[in-house]
Protein backbone atom coordinates (compact mmCIF):
# COMPACT_ATOMS: atom_id res chain seq x y z
CA UNK A 1 0.00 0.00 0.00
CA UNK A 2 1.16 3.46 -0.46
CA UNK A 3 1.87 5.85 2.48
CA UNK A 4 -1.14 7.20 3.64
CA UNK A 5 -1.29 10.79 3.73
CA UNK A 6 -1.77 12.69 6.60
CA UNK A 7 -2.46 15.67 5.46
CA UNK A 8 -6.16 16.62 3.44
CA UNK A 9 -5.91 18.42 0.84
CA UNK A 10 -5.68 22.00 1.73
CA UNK A 11 -7.48 23.52 -1.33
CA UNK A 12 -10.37 21.41 -0.69
CA UNK A 13 -10.16 22.15 3.00
CA UNK A 14 -9.67 25.79 2.49
CA UNK A 15 -13.62 25.25 1.12
CA UNK A 16 -14.87 23.58 4.71
CA UNK A 17 -17.34 24.65 6.69
CA UNK A 18 -15.88 24.45 10.14
CA UNK A 19 -13.64 27.53 10.14
CA UNK A 20 -11.06 25.98 12.29
CA UNK A 21 -10.45 23.46 9.39
CA UNK A 22 -10.18 25.92 6.99
CA UNK A 23 -8.01 28.87 8.64
CA UNK A 24 -5.65 25.56 8.66
CA UNK A 25 -5.80 24.58 5.00
CA UNK A 26 -5.54 28.45 4.51
CA UNK A 27 -1.65 28.39 6.61
CA UNK A 28 -0.79 25.32 4.42
CA UNK A 29 -1.33 27.13 1.67
CA UNK A 30 0.34 30.22 2.05
CA UNK A 31 2.96 27.89 4.11
CA UNK A 32 3.41 26.57 0.47
CA UNK A 33 3.06 29.59 -1.30
CA UNK A 34 3.89 32.75 -0.01
CA UNK A 35 7.75 33.20 -0.72
CA UNK A 36 6.99 31.88 -4.50
CA UNK A 37 4.38 34.49 -4.69
CA UNK A 38 6.38 37.12 -2.88
CA UNK A 39 9.50 36.69 -5.25
CA UNK A 40 7.35 36.05 -8.48
CA UNK A 41 5.82 39.91 -8.08
CA UNK A 42 8.96 41.11 -6.90
CA UNK A 43 10.56 39.67 -10.76
CA UNK A 44 7.62 39.67 -13.09
CA UNK A 45 5.73 42.58 -11.62
CA UNK A 46 9.56 44.51 -10.87
CA UNK A 47 7.86 45.99 -7.46
CA UNK A 48 9.58 47.01 -4.77
CA UNK A 49 10.38 45.13 -1.42
CA UNK A 50 7.52 46.58 0.49
CA UNK A 51 5.09 46.70 -2.54
CA UNK A 52 5.47 43.86 -3.05
CA UNK A 53 5.01 42.32 0.48
CA UNK A 54 1.60 44.70 0.56
CA UNK A 55 0.80 42.69 -2.88
CA UNK A 56 1.37 39.14 -1.25
CA UNK A 57 -0.51 40.50 1.29
CA UNK A 58 -2.96 41.49 -0.60
CA UNK A 59 -3.68 38.43 -2.37
CA UNK A 60 -3.71 36.27 0.11
CA UNK A 61 -6.57 38.37 1.99
CA UNK A 62 -8.76 38.66 -1.48
CA UNK A 63 -8.57 34.58 -1.74
CA UNK A 64 -9.77 34.52 1.44
CA UNK A 65 -12.02 37.10 1.23
CA UNK A 66 -13.41 36.32 -2.21
CA UNK A 67 -12.81 32.51 -1.79
CA UNK A 68 -10.76 32.36 -5.13
CA UNK A 69 -9.64 28.59 -4.69
CA UNK A 70 -13.29 27.36 -5.06
CA UNK A 71 -13.16 27.73 -8.76
CA UNK A 72 -9.81 25.39 -9.07
CA UNK A 73 -10.75 22.70 -11.45
CA UNK A 74 -7.79 20.16 -11.10
CA UNK A 75 -8.70 18.89 -14.81
CA UNK A 76 -7.66 21.61 -16.03
CA UNK A 77 -4.25 21.91 -15.18
CA UNK A 78 -2.23 21.96 -11.38
CA UNK A 79 -3.33 24.35 -8.24
CA UNK A 80 0.69 26.30 -8.84
CA UNK A 81 -0.29 27.53 -12.53
CA UNK A 82 -3.85 28.39 -11.19
CA UNK A 83 -2.56 30.77 -8.65
CA UNK A 84 -0.02 32.03 -10.24
CA UNK A 85 -2.94 33.51 -12.80
CA UNK A 86 -4.96 34.77 -10.31
CA UNK A 87 -1.94 35.70 -8.96
CA UNK A 88 -1.36 37.57 -12.58
CA UNK A 89 -4.74 38.86 -12.52
CA UNK A 90 -4.54 40.27 -8.91
CA UNK A 91 -1.81 42.28 -9.50
CA UNK A 92 -2.84 43.49 -12.83
CA UNK A 93 -6.19 44.53 -11.53
CA UNK A 94 -4.66 46.47 -8.39
CA UNK A 95 -1.91 48.21 -10.31
CA UNK A 96 -4.60 49.44 -13.00
CA UNK A 97 -7.15 50.27 -10.71
CA UNK A 98 -4.53 52.09 -8.18
CA UNK A 99 -6.13 50.88 -5.43
CA UNK A 100 -3.35 49.14 -4.22
CA UNK A 101 -2.82 47.94 -0.48
CA UNK A 102 -2.16 51.08 1.08
CA UNK A 103 0.99 50.48 2.59
CA UNK A 104 1.02 49.85 6.31
CA UNK A 105 -2.79 51.41 6.26
CA UNK A 106 -4.39 48.19 6.56
CA UNK A 107 -4.04 45.41 9.80
CA UNK A 108 -1.52 42.68 8.84
CA UNK A 109 -3.37 39.45 8.51
CA UNK A 110 -0.19 36.95 7.86
CA UNK A 111 2.95 36.93 10.35
CA UNK A 112 5.32 36.32 6.59
CA UNK A 113 8.96 37.15 7.11
CA UNK A 114 9.59 39.27 3.76
CA UNK A 115 12.87 40.64 4.76
CA UNK A 116 14.26 36.57 4.90
CA UNK A 117 12.80 36.49 1.75
CA UNK A 118 14.19 39.86 0.33
CA UNK A 119 17.66 38.73 1.65
CA UNK A 120 17.39 35.52 -0.02
CA UNK A 121 16.70 37.07 -3.38
CA UNK A 122 19.37 39.10 -2.95
CA UNK A 123 22.11 36.69 -1.86
CA UNK A 124 20.52 34.03 -4.34
CA UNK A 125 19.27 36.32 -7.22
CA UNK A 126 17.42 33.99 -10.10
CA UNK A 127 19.12 33.28 -13.02
CA UNK A 128 18.56 35.97 -15.57
CA UNK A 129 17.95 33.65 -18.41
CA UNK A 130 14.98 31.93 -16.22
CA UNK A 131 11.38 33.25 -16.94
CA UNK A 132 9.14 34.38 -13.92
CA UNK A 133 6.88 31.35 -14.22
CA UNK A 134 10.00 28.88 -14.55
CA UNK A 135 11.63 31.21 -11.10
CA UNK A 136 7.93 30.92 -9.23
CA UNK A 137 8.05 26.91 -10.03
CA UNK A 138 11.75 26.75 -8.77
CA UNK A 139 10.71 28.87 -5.58
CA UNK A 140 7.42 26.66 -4.67
CA UNK A 141 9.60 23.20 -4.70
CA UNK A 142 11.76 25.05 -2.69
CA UNK A 143 9.77 26.08 -0.26
CA UNK A 144 7.99 22.48 -0.15
CA UNK A 145 11.78 20.85 0.57
CA UNK A 146 12.03 23.39 2.95
CA UNK A 147 8.83 22.93 4.76
CA UNK A 148 9.44 19.38 4.52
CA UNK A 149 12.73 19.88 6.28
CA UNK A 150 11.18 21.41 9.16
CA UNK A 151 8.50 18.64 9.25
CA UNK A 152 11.53 15.94 9.10
CA UNK A 153 12.98 18.04 12.20
CA UNK A 154 10.14 17.62 14.10
CA UNK A 155 9.31 14.56 13.52
CA UNK A 156 12.77 13.30 14.89
CA UNK A 157 13.10 15.46 17.37
CA UNK A 158 9.13 14.04 18.59
CA UNK A 159 10.45 10.59 18.32
CA UNK A 160 14.19 11.26 19.98
CA UNK A 161 15.69 10.35 16.46
CA UNK A 162 17.78 13.88 16.49
CA UNK A 163 20.81 11.55 15.17
CA UNK A 164 19.11 10.47 11.96
CA UNK A 165 18.24 13.95 11.48
CA UNK A 166 21.37 15.09 12.05
CA UNK A 167 23.07 12.29 9.73
CA UNK A 168 20.52 12.52 6.72
CA UNK A 169 21.21 16.81 7.56
CA UNK A 170 25.35 16.66 7.14
CA UNK A 171 25.10 13.85 4.72
CA UNK A 172 22.77 14.73 2.47
CA UNK A 173 22.63 18.78 2.53
CA UNK A 174 26.22 19.47 3.29
CA UNK A 175 27.38 16.63 1.31
CA UNK A 176 31.23 17.70 2.98
CA UNK A 177 31.72 14.14 4.72
CA UNK A 178 31.70 10.06 4.68
CA UNK A 179 29.88 7.22 6.15
CA UNK A 180 33.28 6.15 7.96
CA UNK A 181 33.20 9.60 9.17
CA UNK A 182 30.08 10.30 10.42
CA UNK A 183 30.44 6.74 11.99
CA UNK A 184 32.92 8.05 14.19
CA UNK A 185 31.69 11.08 15.55
CA UNK A 186 28.58 9.32 16.85
CA UNK A 187 30.72 6.22 17.52
CA UNK A 188 28.38 3.69 16.16
CA UNK A 189 28.92 1.39 12.91
CA UNK A 190 28.75 2.03 9.32
CA UNK A 191 25.90 0.08 8.88
CA UNK A 192 23.87 1.96 11.24
CA UNK A 193 24.69 5.28 9.65
CA UNK A 194 23.59 4.09 6.55
CA UNK A 195 20.37 2.51 8.14
CA UNK A 196 19.71 5.82 9.93
CA UNK A 197 20.27 7.68 6.50
CA UNK A 198 17.85 5.37 4.88
CA UNK A 199 14.93 5.65 7.32
CA UNK A 200 15.59 9.72 7.41
CA UNK A 201 15.16 9.77 4.03
CA UNK A 202 12.19 7.53 3.66
CA UNK A 203 10.27 9.90 6.34
CA UNK A 204 11.69 12.92 4.41
CA UNK A 205 10.15 11.87 1.20
CA UNK A 206 6.83 10.76 2.91
CA UNK A 207 6.83 14.27 4.54
CA UNK A 208 7.14 15.88 1.18
CA UNK A 209 4.95 14.09 -0.73
CA UNK A 210 2.47 14.39 2.30
CA UNK A 211 3.10 18.54 2.16
CA UNK A 212 2.50 17.84 -1.67
CA UNK A 213 -0.07 17.03 -1.76
CA UNK A 214 -2.06 18.96 0.47
CA UNK A 215 -1.42 21.66 -2.16
CA UNK A 216 -2.64 19.43 -5.05
CA UNK A 217 0.99 18.78 -6.23
CA UNK A 218 1.55 16.29 -8.30
CA UNK A 219 4.96 14.27 -8.16
CA UNK A 220 5.95 14.71 -11.62
CA UNK A 221 6.16 18.42 -10.44
CA UNK A 222 8.69 18.17 -7.83
CA UNK A 223 11.61 17.48 -10.61
CA UNK B 1 13.07 27.48 7.58
CA UNK B 2 16.24 26.76 6.06
CA UNK B 3 16.85 27.99 2.77
CA UNK B 4 17.85 25.66 0.25
CA UNK B 5 20.24 26.75 -2.12
CA UNK B 6 20.33 25.23 -5.57
CA UNK B 7 22.96 22.66 -5.25
CA UNK B 8 21.27 21.28 -1.88
CA UNK B 9 17.59 21.24 -3.40
CA UNK B 10 19.34 19.33 -6.34
CA UNK B 11 20.49 16.76 -3.93
CA UNK B 12 17.67 16.07 -1.85
CA UNK B 13 15.56 16.21 -5.32
CA UNK B 14 17.87 13.34 -6.37
CA UNK B 15 17.34 11.51 -3.39
CA UNK B 16 13.70 11.94 -3.49
CA UNK B 17 13.34 10.56 -6.93
CA UNK B 18 15.73 7.79 -6.53
CA UNK B 19 13.84 4.53 -5.55
CA UNK B 20 14.70 2.86 -2.27
CA UNK B 21 15.88 -0.43 -3.43
CA UNK B 22 16.89 -1.77 -0.18
CA UNK B 23 15.46 -5.48 0.83
CA UNK B 24 14.88 -5.84 -3.13
CA UNK B 25 17.38 -8.15 -5.15
CA UNK B 26 17.74 -5.03 -7.83
CA UNK B 27 20.73 -2.39 -8.02
CA UNK B 28 20.12 0.79 -10.14
CA UNK B 29 22.59 0.90 -12.50
CA UNK B 30 21.48 4.63 -13.99
CA UNK B 31 18.06 6.24 -15.21
CA UNK B 32 16.91 5.79 -18.67
CA UNK B 33 13.99 7.84 -19.10
CA UNK B 34 10.83 9.45 -17.58
CA UNK B 35 7.00 9.60 -18.67
CA UNK B 36 3.90 10.86 -17.40
CA UNK B 37 3.27 7.67 -15.61
CA UNK B 38 6.58 7.27 -13.37
CA UNK B 39 10.36 6.87 -14.30
CA UNK B 40 12.34 3.55 -16.17
CA UNK B 41 16.08 2.65 -15.34
CA UNK B 42 17.78 0.51 -15.62
CA UNK B 43 19.24 -2.00 -12.88
CA UNK B 44 20.92 -4.95 -11.79
CA UNK B 45 19.19 -8.13 -11.05
CA UNK B 46 21.53 -9.58 -8.62
CA UNK B 47 19.76 -13.02 -8.46
CA UNK B 48 20.22 -13.60 -11.89
CA UNK B 49 23.06 -11.20 -13.19
CA UNK B 50 21.15 -9.56 -15.67
CA UNK B 51 20.11 -5.94 -16.22
CA UNK B 52 16.54 -5.56 -16.65
CA UNK B 53 14.65 -1.95 -16.92
CA UNK B 54 13.10 -1.49 -13.64
CA UNK B 55 9.81 0.94 -14.09
CA UNK B 56 8.79 3.14 -10.49
CA UNK B 57 5.34 4.20 -10.61
CA UNK B 58 4.48 7.61 -9.34
CA UNK B 59 0.86 6.44 -8.97
CA UNK B 60 -1.03 2.99 -7.84
CA UNK B 61 -1.88 1.42 -11.36
CA UNK B 62 -2.53 -1.65 -13.46
CA UNK B 63 0.26 -1.54 -16.10
CA UNK B 64 2.31 -4.38 -14.74
CA UNK B 65 -0.92 -6.79 -14.82
CA UNK B 66 -1.99 -5.34 -18.05
CA UNK B 67 1.90 -6.34 -19.85
CA UNK B 68 2.09 -9.22 -17.76
CA UNK B 69 -1.30 -10.60 -19.16
CA UNK B 70 -0.47 -9.94 -22.68
CA UNK B 71 2.20 -12.19 -23.37
CA UNK B 72 3.17 -11.54 -26.72
CA UNK B 73 6.97 -11.53 -28.92
CA UNK B 74 6.14 -7.72 -29.85
CA UNK B 75 5.08 -6.67 -26.11
CA UNK B 76 7.93 -6.61 -23.52
CA UNK B 77 7.98 -9.16 -20.73
CA UNK B 78 7.50 -8.12 -17.30
CA UNK B 79 9.24 -10.54 -14.59
CA UNK B 80 8.66 -8.98 -11.13
CA UNK B 81 6.24 -6.58 -9.71
CA UNK B 82 5.98 -5.11 -5.85
CA UNK B 83 6.27 -2.19 -3.69
CA UNK B 84 9.11 -0.20 -2.62
CA UNK B 85 9.71 0.54 1.18
CA UNK B 86 9.69 4.01 0.24
CA UNK B 87 5.97 3.12 -0.99
CA UNK B 88 6.18 3.25 -4.59
CA UNK B 89 4.99 0.54 -6.63
CA UNK B 90 7.57 -0.81 -9.33
CA UNK B 91 7.95 -3.57 -11.73
CA UNK B 92 11.06 -5.10 -13.90
CA UNK B 93 11.11 -6.18 -17.52
CA UNK B 94 13.10 -7.05 -19.72
CA UNK B 95 15.83 -4.15 -20.75
CA UNK B 96 15.55 -4.31 -24.60
CA UNK B 97 19.22 -3.74 -26.42
CA UNK B 98 17.93 -1.39 -29.31
CA UNK B 99 17.19 1.57 -30.69
CA UNK B 100 13.58 3.01 -30.30
CA UNK B 101 11.67 3.02 -33.71
CA UNK B 102 12.53 6.51 -34.67
CA UNK B 103 15.82 6.44 -34.66
CA UNK B 104 15.96 3.32 -37.41
CA UNK B 105 17.98 4.25 -40.27
CA UNK B 106 17.23 1.34 -42.85
CA UNK B 107 15.36 0.88 -46.08
CA UNK B 108 11.70 1.79 -46.00
CA UNK B 109 10.57 -1.66 -46.70
CA UNK B 110 12.28 -2.58 -43.80
CA UNK B 111 10.97 -0.39 -41.48
CA UNK B 112 7.36 -0.85 -43.12
CA UNK B 113 8.04 -5.08 -41.88
CA UNK B 114 9.05 -3.86 -38.49
CA UNK B 115 6.32 -1.70 -38.61
CA UNK B 116 3.30 -4.89 -39.71
CA UNK B 117 5.28 -6.24 -36.32
CA UNK B 118 4.05 -3.75 -34.34
CA UNK B 119 0.51 -3.61 -35.55
CA UNK B 120 0.63 -7.30 -35.24
CA UNK B 121 0.95 -6.70 -31.24
CA UNK B 122 -1.77 -3.76 -30.95
CA UNK B 123 -4.27 -6.00 -32.57
CA UNK B 124 -3.24 -9.01 -29.85
CA UNK B 125 -4.05 -6.35 -27.48
CA UNK B 126 -7.22 -5.07 -28.53
CA UNK B 127 -7.69 -9.06 -29.17
CA UNK B 128 -7.47 -9.09 -25.09
CA UNK B 129 -9.68 -5.68 -25.07
CA UNK B 130 -6.48 -3.49 -23.88
CA UNK B 131 -6.05 -0.25 -25.83
CA UNK B 132 -2.32 1.17 -25.48
CA UNK B 133 -3.32 4.79 -25.64
CA UNK B 134 0.12 6.43 -26.45
CA UNK B 135 1.52 4.61 -29.66
CA UNK B 136 4.28 6.57 -30.61
CA UNK B 137 8.05 5.91 -32.02
CA UNK B 138 9.49 6.23 -28.77
CA UNK B 139 7.43 3.61 -26.52
CA UNK B 140 8.57 1.08 -29.57
CA UNK B 141 12.08 -0.53 -29.14
CA UNK B 142 13.41 -2.46 -32.05
CA UNK B 143 15.80 -5.36 -30.93
CA UNK B 144 19.31 -6.25 -31.69
CA UNK B 145 17.67 -8.99 -33.66
CA UNK B 146 15.03 -6.84 -35.69
CA UNK B 147 11.93 -7.65 -33.13
CA UNK B 148 9.94 -5.01 -32.33
CA UNK B 149 8.65 -4.52 -28.97
CA UNK B 150 5.68 -2.05 -27.70
CA UNK B 151 6.46 -0.60 -23.80
CA UNK B 152 4.69 1.94 -21.86
CA UNK B 153 1.19 0.41 -21.07
CA UNK B 154 0.96 3.17 -18.57
CA UNK B 155 -1.97 5.40 -20.21
CA UNK B 156 -3.80 1.80 -21.12
CA UNK B 157 -4.12 1.08 -17.40
CA UNK B 158 -5.59 4.58 -16.66
CA UNK B 159 -8.03 4.31 -20.12
CA UNK B 160 -9.17 1.28 -17.83
CA UNK B 161 -10.23 3.92 -14.85
CA UNK B 162 -11.63 6.36 -17.39
CA UNK B 163 -8.56 8.63 -17.62
CA UNK B 164 -6.66 9.44 -20.63
CA UNK B 165 -3.85 10.86 -21.97
CA UNK B 166 -1.60 10.32 -25.28
CA UNK B 167 0.85 12.30 -26.64
CA UNK B 168 -0.09 15.40 -29.36
CA UNK B 169 0.69 14.30 -32.72
CA UNK B 170 0.20 10.74 -32.45
CA UNK B 171 -3.25 10.91 -29.86
CA UNK B 172 -6.81 10.29 -31.69
CA UNK B 173 -9.02 13.42 -31.87
CA UNK B 174 -11.54 11.45 -30.08
CA UNK B 175 -9.32 10.50 -27.65
CA UNK B 176 -8.05 13.88 -27.06
CA UNK B 177 -11.30 15.08 -26.98
CA UNK B 178 -11.79 13.12 -23.87
CA UNK B 179 -14.60 10.53 -25.16
CA UNK B 180 -13.72 6.83 -24.36
CA UNK B 181 -11.01 5.59 -26.34
CA UNK B 182 -10.94 1.92 -28.53
CA UNK B 183 -9.34 0.02 -30.94
CA UNK B 184 -9.68 2.62 -33.59
CA UNK B 185 -7.98 5.36 -31.53
CA UNK B 186 -5.12 3.39 -31.86
CA UNK B 187 -5.29 2.56 -35.30
CA UNK B 188 -5.36 6.46 -35.54
CA UNK B 189 -1.76 6.78 -33.36
CA UNK B 190 -0.65 3.88 -35.77
CA UNK B 191 -1.28 6.39 -39.37
CA UNK B 192 0.39 8.97 -37.15
CA UNK B 193 3.55 6.36 -36.32
CA UNK B 194 3.19 5.47 -40.04
CA UNK B 195 3.04 9.41 -41.15
CA UNK B 196 6.51 9.77 -39.56
CA UNK B 197 8.04 6.08 -41.27
CA UNK B 198 7.18 8.05 -44.33
CA UNK B 199 8.54 11.57 -43.56
CA UNK B 200 11.61 12.39 -45.72
CA UNK B 201 10.78 9.51 -48.26
CA UNK B 202 9.65 9.84 -52.16
CA UNK B 203 5.78 10.39 -52.58
CA UNK B 204 4.53 6.96 -53.09
CA UNK B 205 0.07 7.76 -53.13
CA UNK B 206 -0.69 4.02 -52.08
CA UNK B 207 1.04 3.93 -48.92
CA UNK B 208 0.12 7.53 -48.02
CA UNK B 209 -3.44 6.46 -48.34
CA UNK B 210 -3.28 3.58 -46.05
CA UNK B 211 -1.43 6.84 -43.39
CA UNK B 212 -4.54 8.97 -44.24
CA UNK B 213 -7.16 6.57 -43.69
CA UNK B 214 -5.71 5.25 -40.75
CA UNK B 215 -5.94 8.62 -39.85
CA UNK B 216 -9.34 9.55 -40.75
CA UNK B 217 -10.70 12.02 -38.40
CA UNK B 218 -13.67 9.90 -38.10
CA UNK B 219 -13.24 6.34 -36.37
CA UNK B 220 -15.70 4.68 -38.59
CA UNK B 221 -13.41 6.25 -41.65
CA UNK B 222 -10.41 4.20 -40.56
CA UNK B 223 -9.36 -0.10 -40.89
CA UNK B 224 -11.32 -1.69 -38.26
CA UNK B 225 -7.99 -3.48 -36.86
CA UNK B 226 -5.27 -3.29 -36.96
CA UNK B 227 -4.33 -6.91 -38.48
CA UNK B 228 -6.73 -4.74 -41.67
CA UNK B 229 -3.73 -1.98 -41.52
CA UNK B 230 -1.03 -4.50 -41.93
CA UNK B 231 -2.45 -7.06 -44.60
CA UNK B 232 -2.73 -3.44 -46.45
CA UNK B 233 1.05 -3.14 -45.71
CA UNK B 234 1.65 -6.52 -47.11
CA UNK B 235 -0.18 -5.73 -50.62
CA UNK B 236 1.76 -2.48 -50.51
CA UNK B 237 5.05 -4.43 -50.05
CA UNK B 238 4.12 -7.17 -52.36
CA UNK B 239 3.16 -4.76 -54.97
CA UNK B 240 -0.50 -5.58 -55.33
CA UNK B 241 -3.33 -2.75 -55.21
CA UNK B 242 -4.02 -1.13 -52.08
CA UNK B 243 -7.67 -0.99 -51.13
CA UNK B 244 -7.56 2.75 -49.57
CA UNK B 245 -6.35 3.96 -52.55
CA UNK B 246 -8.16 4.18 -55.86
CA UNK B 247 -5.40 3.94 -58.63
CA UNK B 248 -4.99 6.12 -61.77
CA UNK B 249 -4.15 3.74 -64.92
CA UNK B 250 -0.66 5.57 -64.88
CA UNK B 251 -0.13 4.20 -61.74
CA UNK B 252 -1.64 0.77 -62.42
CA UNK B 253 0.73 0.49 -65.06
CA UNK B 254 3.87 1.25 -62.69
CA UNK B 255 2.76 -1.03 -60.05
CA UNK B 256 2.42 -3.75 -62.57
CA UNK B 257 5.82 -3.00 -64.53
CA UNK B 258 7.38 -2.58 -60.80
CA UNK B 259 5.50 -6.11 -59.51
CA UNK B 260 6.78 -8.26 -62.65
CA UNK B 261 9.39 -6.19 -64.39
CA UNK B 262 11.42 -9.34 -64.61
CA UNK B 263 8.30 -11.54 -66.90
CA UNK B 264 7.97 -8.23 -69.15
CA UNK B 265 11.56 -8.04 -69.75
CA UNK B 266 12.02 -11.44 -70.39
CA UNK B 267 9.04 -11.26 -72.60
CA UNK B 268 9.85 -8.10 -74.19
CA UNK B 269 13.79 -9.73 -74.73
CA UNK B 270 12.10 -12.81 -76.52
CA UNK B 271 10.09 -10.68 -78.96
CA UNK B 272 12.55 -8.83 -79.81
CA UNK B 273 14.90 -11.76 -80.22
CA UNK B 274 12.15 -13.23 -82.15
CA UNK B 275 11.51 -9.96 -84.39
CA UNK B 276 15.66 -9.66 -85.43
CA UNK B 277 15.70 -13.30 -86.12
CA UNK B 278 12.42 -12.99 -88.77
CA UNK B 279 14.14 -9.94 -90.28
CA UNK B 280 17.19 -12.01 -90.66
CA UNK B 281 15.30 -14.59 -92.05
CA UNK B 282 13.00 -12.82 -94.49
CA UNK B 283 16.40 -10.18 -95.98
Amino acid sequence: MQFPSTRRSAVLASQSKDPAERRQAFESLVDAYWKPVYKFVRIKWRCDAADAADYTQGFFARAIEKDFFRSYDPSKGSFRTFLRTCLDGFVANEKKAATRWKRGGQATILSLDFATAEGELREHPPSPAANPEESFHREWIRSLFALALDDLREACEAREKQSEFEIFSRYDLDESTSYSALAQEFAIPVTTVTNRLAWARREFRRLLLDRLHSVDGRESELL
Amino acid sequence: MKYLDDEALARLQQIVDLPDLSGTRYRIVEKIGRGGMGAVYKAEDTVLNRMIALKVLDDENDEAHIMAALEHPGIVPVHDAGRLSDGRSFYAMKLVDGAPFNQLHTPLADRLRVFQKICEAVAFAHSRGVFHGDLKPENIMVGAFGEALVLDWGVAALARRGSIAGTRGFVAPEQAAGTPMDARSDIFSLGAILREVLKGEPARPAITSICAKAMAVEPRDRYVSALEMTAEIARYLDGEAVRAHQETLRERAGRLFARHYMWILLIGAYLIMRTLLLLFLHR
